[in-house]
């Protein structure tokens, strides 16, 4: 290296410092750590007893609840996050017509998302009630039967999601802004040529947003599999003796990052719950490379 | 023109069905913090309240400590907060101003973190604080902000990136340090990047439940989250002032939704859009 | 505060940091204390679970001990029992003396959170014989001792004689055995014009399943062989008769019907408000009823049996107070928990909670008379004669609970078969309790 460049390696490093440090000790460090632990059997006040690949055989072929779990997280993300994406992409073209009161409309809509998800939980348990929740009585005044929610085994999955599309409106901003980066001079080429609203937002919106469409795909596919928080909270309910148990009626609402939970601080197996972790950053990974290598439908403005 | 005036009856019927719609739970929040337990139980539901039960929200900042919470939540925010500007806006410089040999791939190594679950490295973190003996302190909730958070770097780098090269380049000509380039140039050109950084950082400490879960034991040093549990009492849940509290917690973030709009909106444009 | 156990007991939850959704603190904790130590004094702390009135009455009792014995001096707190304890233990920072649940006992006693009380209670000259019926054996899996017992819940089925009477059975002579139980409920259950249900005349919760298991002359574990039995033909013919009751209210109509009841501690109860005219449940129920319903007309049904010739037998549940590994002064957390269990203190406490008291010699102190002579009477005597029994200790007791609640609920809901599901149970429930004794080093020699 020149000496010019020597330098700047030598500050890029000092300034980079804060995170390399904590790479090392909160992520490598534990990364290595997690690893050994899920070949060990580990409850945390003892030292950990090597057993090998023993956790992950459990886990892959005799854990009744791992292929369960899977699919009850797959399925909040195969359902939720396009929901999520297209609500959120639908208000935010709305809100992209040169309306009044935009400022209060934004409001509205932002707002949910930034309430703490144990007061999102609670309240949406509460709103989710079959017989006293105010979703029911809206149903009700429809005149439509309304579903069991919560309590229902088919239904406790799409009450995650509506609870879900309550915070979209992160997403909702972000769409927002990228609707307005579009320029406004194809927008006018094209009504010049006589294209309606629907032809424009297919042809030209969309392709124009991609990157963004994208950038939420995959911040929404990263969080569905690491989902917790909210359903442990629901699902737990409010009256549990009256049975509710987390991962909701009949293992419904089991979701992967639920059942890991159980196993490290309930059954204090902090060994096999290591190995779920790393099966789940796996799958994840695999998940967002097949993303990724079909991500063809994305164009980025360079390319014009 | 007919047409036109039918869609925008359309597009403001819609807005108004959505907002209407989003802001239900709101409404049913604040509502319920007015209500005895009694009342919130009828069905049909009773969307106004009369009379107004104000006493939930006094009784609410009694029965859990309201006022230690809200000072434990923030101090802790603060000092995160405080952390972040710092470590990310340091960090970021490197990664956007320093052509260092190795820049770019530890730039994608620290996009690849954030796909990381966090189960994977709580235990571990947990067993080096324990080993710290710093379990039930604060320092497991603050230190880590100190040491660089992936997307307020990733956020800093993106703002820096757009302040244009030929400034720091001059100033390095003109013989001033790195670290006078950062503080004399970049971090002045880039105060509304910071003030993304400060408002989401401070959310985020603010409605933080995992962290306080696992670090914090004694009572006396729980947060607003945790605290927002204790109003499940044994027996008899006390909805009402569990929605006086919700809505106590919500509202400095409202406000401060308010007050910083405009940083919300820019900081989530730029953290999502560009790069 | 064992309803609070109820409660746990049906979520299968050990604590609810994530939810919190239960408990109410009065945090009488005050700010920091201090881990450093007086040369004279030693200080000590006591997590304990129980809020409310119950909560306060037991650290008015701890209040005494600080004011007899000026030489120890014990600070007590309120805590949620789950993993709070477990990650203070491994943070090293545990409390001195703490609260676990039953089923936790073993598996946390046997992984080494706790210290062993055995020399302890010899000392104290306290054995099997001082304590009621299965207390003794209760919570044990080996042959340690990792807690001390601190009040009993045994349950029972309560049911209301104004709606009997109403639907034209006698009040005074309840169901005695299975057919007639089913028969009575079948009579008392009503529904509305669409068929939903309104109030249901008896149905047995499936996390209490293995009581009717027992009464069907079925059991779970074998303590010696180390051997779970839960596929026996008895336990199959017990959840057949459960499921083919859930089958005739339908799951989903009574979880919908669940979902309006009331909330447990307050006149809204569902069986105080006529949605369920019998219903499963322990003890304390009494001094609830008299709180939130003092006119409600009921009566007690000590479960039924049909093994002839076998009495009916019921759940014992309850919570133990341990010494946790780290303590900074073992004996001296013993003085205090010896005092706390003493019969006078455990008679007083066991009252207010409406509990029964594990020792013998509690039952007859005079402070424990009042609720000796009240309708607690038949449960007392149900102790005495031996039919309360608790689950099966064992060092994988949360997982026993989540899995066994899993697949009952499932039995319940019609998804599976007992005749398939309880073998898998079985099968999965032994996998994992062998593999848990080969890491905990436990073998056939070394037990």
């Amino acid at each position: 290296m020149t000496r010019q460049e020597r330098l700047h390696f030598k500050n890029g490093l000092l300034f980079a410092s804060p995170w390399i440090l904590g790479f090392c000790i909160f992520t490598l460090g534990p990364i290595v750590a997690s690893f050994y632990y899920s070949l060990c059997s580990y409850n945390v006040v003892r030292e950990p007893i090597f057993i090998g690949l023993e956790n992950y055989r459990i886990l892959l072929f005799e854990d009744p609840h791992f292929l369960k779990t899977l699919y009850n997280t797959l399925y909040m993300m195969v359902f939720g996050v396009p929901l999520s994406l297209v609500l959120a992409f639908s208000l935010a073209a709305l809100l992209n017509t040169d309306v009044r009161f935009l400022s209060f409309f934004r409001t509205v809509f932002y707002l949910p998302s930034v309430v703490p998800v144990v007061a999102v939980a609670i309240l949406w348990v509460w709103i989710l009630n079959p017989e006293y929740g105010c979703i029911n009585a809206l149903l009700a005044t429809l005149g439509v039967n309304s579903p069991g929610w919560l309590t229902d085994p088919a239904w406790s999955k799409p009450a995650l999601i509506l609870t879900n599309l309550w915070g979209v409106g992160n997403i909702m901003i972000i769409f927002l802004a990228g609707l307005q980066q579009v320029p406004q001079s194809l927008h006018e080429a094209a009504l010049v040529d006589g294209a309606n609203r629907l032809q424009r937002l297919w042809n030209i919106t969309l392709p124009c947003i991609s990157p963004v469409i994208f950038f939420n795909l995959i911040m929404g596919v990263i969080a569905s599999f690491q989902y917790f928080t909210q359903v442990y909270i629901m699902t737990t309910g409010i009256s549990p003796e009256y049975g509710g148990r987390a991962g909701g009626p009949e293992g419904s609402t089991l979701v992967y990052a639920l059942y890991l939970y159980q196993h490290a601080f309930q059954h204090f197996q902090m060994g096999y719950a290591s190995a779920m972790a790393w099966i789940l950053f796996l799958i994840s990974l695999a998940v967002i490379y097949v993303i990724l290598k079909t991500s063809g439908w994305v164009h980025y403005a360079e390319e014009r | 023109m007919p047409r036109k005036s039918n869609d925008r009856t359309w597009i403001y019927a819609a807005l108004f069905a959505g907002s209407f719609l989003f802001f239900l739970p709101f409404w049913w929040m604040v509502i319920s913090s007015l209500k005895t337990n009694h009342q919130i139980f009828t069905f049909p539901p009773d969307w106004f309240p009369w009379p107004i039960r104000w006493r939930n929200y006094l009784e609410a900042l009694t029965f859990i400590p309201f006022l230690r919470y809200l000072w434990n939540t923030l101090i802790i925010s603060a000092a995160n907060t405080l952390g972040n500007v710092l470590s990310a806006s340091l960090v970021a410089y490197s990664f956007s101003r320093i052509p260092w040999r190795g820049r770019d791939a530890c730039f994608y190594l620290m996009l690849a973190t954030m796909l990381l679950p966090p189960q994977v490295t709580m235990i571990p973190v947990f067993v080096i604080f324990r080993t710290l003996r710093l379990i039930d302190t604060f320092a497991p909730l603050i230190v880590p902000s100190f040491l660089g958070t992936s997307f307020f770097i990733f956020l800093l780098r993106q703002f820096f990136r757009g302040i244009p090269e030929a400034l720091s380049e001059a100033a390095r000509i003109d013989g001033c340090s790195e670290w006078q380039i950062y503080a004399r140039i970049m971090m002045p050109l880039s105060i509304t990047g910071l003030v993304t950084v400060v408002v989401f950082s401070f959310l985020w400490s603010w409605v933080d439940y995992l962290n306080p879960l696992i670090y914090l034991q004694s009572p006396e040093k729980f947060t607003l989250s945790l605290g927002l549990q204790q109003f499940q009492s044994s027996h008899a849940l006390e909805w009402g002032m569990l929605m006086a509290a919700s809505t106590l917690m919500v509202l400095p973030v409202v406000v401060l939704f308010f007050i910083a709009q405009r940083a919300f909106i820019r900081g989530i444009i730029t953290g999502g859009l560009k790069g | 505060m064992n309803c609070l156990y109820r409660i746990f007991d049906a979520t299968g939850l050990t604590h609810h940091q994530r939810t919190g959704l239960m408990i109410f603190t009065i945090l009488l904790v005050t700010s920091g204390c201090g881990r450093q130590q007086d040369d004279s004094v030693i200080r000590l702390t006591f997590w304990h679970a129980w809020g409310g009135y119950e909560g306060k009455f037991l650290e008015e009792l701890v209040g005494e001990f600080n004011n007899t014995h000026p030489q120890i001096q014990v600070k007590p707190a309120f805590f949620i029992i789950g993993d709070k304890l477990m990650a203070a233990i491994a943070g090293g920072i545990p409390p001195d003396i703490a609260t676990v649940w039953d089923w936790m006992l073993p598996t946390m006693g046997e992984a080494g959170c706790f210290i062993p009380l055995n020399d302890y209670l010899q000392r104290a000259e306290l054995g099997p014989e001082d304590y009621l019926p299965n207390v003794w054996e209760y919570g044990m899996f080996s042959d340690k001792k990792y807690g001390v017992p601190t009040a009993l819940n045994v349950w029972m089925i309560f049911y209301n004689k104004g709606l009997f009477t109403e639907a034209g059975l006698d009040a005074e002579s309840p169901p005695g055995d299975i057919d007639s139980l089913r028969e009575c409920a079948a009579r008392l259950t009503r529904r509305d014009d669409a068929g939903k249900l309104e109030r249901i005349g008896f149905i047995p919760e499936f996390q209490y399943s293995y009581i009717w298991m027992w009464n069907f002359g079925g059991d779970l574990y074998d303590r010696h062989t180390r051997q779970f039995l839960i596929d026996s033909p008895q336990n199959v013919e017990a959840m057949n008769w459960i499921a083919s009751l859930y089958r005739e209210y339908g799951m989903d109509n009574y979880r919908r019907f669940v979902a309006t009841f009331g909330e447990y501690d307050s006149p809204n109860n569902p069986f105080y408000r006529e949605k369920l005219a019998m219903r499963e449940d322990g003890q304390w129920q009494i001094s609830f009823i008299q709180r939130n319903a003092p006119d409600l007309d009921y009566g007690l049904i000590p479960f039924v049996s049909t093994v002839p010739n076998q009495k009916s037998q019921s759940a014992m549940t309850g919570s133990f107070w341990v010494i946790p590994q780290g303590c900074r002064n073992a004996d001296a957390a013993w003085t205090f928990l010896s005092w706390l269990i003493s019969p006078a203190q455990s008679a007083r406490f066991a009252a207010t909670l409406y509990n029964v008291p594990p020792l013998r010699a509690a039952l007859n102190d005079p402070a424990y008379a009042d609720v000796y002579h009240s309708r607690m009477r038949i449960f007392i005597d149900f102790f005495l004669e031996g039919r309360a029994r608790p689950l099966p200790a064992l060092p994988i007791g949360q997982f026993f609970y989540n899995e066994f609640n899993n697949i009952m609920e499932n039995i319940c809901s019609g998804a599976v078969e007992p005749e398939k599901a309880l073998p898998v149970l079985n099968h999965r429930l032994q996998g994992e309790l062998d593999r848990s004794l080969r890491h905990l080093g436990i073998t056939e020699e070394n037990s």
